[in-house]
């Protein structure tokens, strides 16, 4: 008899934990008329949620950062102090193929002559850690 | 995981948490003898468990294919909710493994800590299996005798198609001569009977 209460009890678990019929809907109606804080509970969820993605993305920009920071200079050299000509002669350099395919393509569509001294340092960098990638 | 599926987690949370949690609640009831009010191993709620396993697959991007802990990520080949349920069933397991005294054994002396340690097995015991059937003895009769299940013909024939190990909604529809919906809804109805007895019993 026992036997039989165990196997039933199995048979009815599938009522319980593997009924697949009801909707997300359905099932927040039935855990609302149950007494839950559904609004609560996934408001909460979510924040958790949130601050774990905002801490996903921080640390990915970090890594991003290091990785820059590391790649600095290996391509270009020094950039500080360099005058404005210099900064757009290694840059046309880079756009006629010096340095390989993917700065030439990283300096399609940029007008240099446009960008102040520090912006052309910035795409310099940029243009660095794509090739170093 | 995917960033589409990273994107899917963080947009469908109104409709995936109600289900993830509905899942963890009704496996703490069953499978752990937890009741509202008190908490589970390690004084961890269903609700705690939803949110560690949400944000366990959140802090798994980008790490596919690699173990590390605390990180889960989705197969693309599998049902999405049915990964999200299967990961609420393992983190409530690890919760009681982790619980367990086999994994706060501190060794005390070198000579403890020389001496191996013998776990014992995980198969039920004698007396746990003499609980389990004990208590499922205690539920069915309980569902059995319930008031709703006596004042309905339908609910009880229901009953008898589970005592017949005819258990899925097709076969049940065929057996009763009844429509899918209207299985569906007397299925509702013993859901909530059987809830109700576990959780008296939880509670006793």
């Amino acid at each position: 008899m026992s036997k039989n209460h165990v196997k039933m009890l199995k048979n009815l678990d599938k009522v319980l934990l593997d009924d697949a019929g009801e909707t997300p809907a359905e099932v927040r109606q039935r855990l609302e008329a149950e007494g839950v804080d559904v609004k609560g509970l996934v408001a909460r969820v979510k924040a958790a949620a949130g601050e774990a993605y905002r801490q996903r993305l921080a640390a990915d920009a970090r890594e991003a950062q290091v990785e820059a920071s590391k790649s600095k200079g290996k391509v270009f050299g020094n950039l500080v102090g360099l005058g404005r000509e210099k900064l757009l002669g290694l840059i046309h350099a880079a756009g006629s193929g010096s340095y390989g395919p993917v700065a030439t393509a990283r300096c399609r569509n940029q007008k240099p002559e446009e960008l102040s001294e520090e912006d052309l340092r910035t795409l310099l960098e940029d243009i660095e850690s794509t090739i170093q990638k | 995981m995917a960033d589409d599926q990273l994107q899917y987690l963080m947009q469908h949370a109104e409709d995936l948490v109600p289900v993830m949690y509905d899942h963890a609640r009704m496996l703490a009831i069953r499978k752990y003898g937890w009741r509202e009010g008190k908490t589970l191993a390690l004084g961890k709620t269903p609700e705690d468990i939803v949110r560690e396993v949400y944000v366990s697959y959140i802090n798994g991007e980008g790490t596919e294919g690699q173990r590390i802990k605390g990180m889960r990520h989705f197969n693309p080949a599998k049902d999405f909710v049915l990964q999200l349920k299967g990961s609420i069933r393992s983190a409530l397991w690890a919760l009681t493994d982790k619980s367990s005294t086999k994994n706060e054994l501190l060794a005390r002396t070198e000579e403890d800590a020389a001496r191996p340690v013998e776990f014992g097995s995980t198969e039920a015991t004698p007396a746990e299996s003499a609980d389990s059937a004990d208590f499922a003895k205690a539920v069915v009769e309980a569902v059995n005798e319930h008031p709703k299940i006596k004042a309905s013909q339908d609910l009880q024939d229901l009953i008898a198609a589970f005592e017949l190990d005819v258990t899925e909604v097709e076969e049940q529809t065929e057996m009763l001569g009844k429509k899918k919906e209207q299985i569906t809804q007397l299925r509702y109805q013993l859901r909530a009977i059987i809830l109700e007895a576990i959780q008296k019993l939880n509670k006793d």
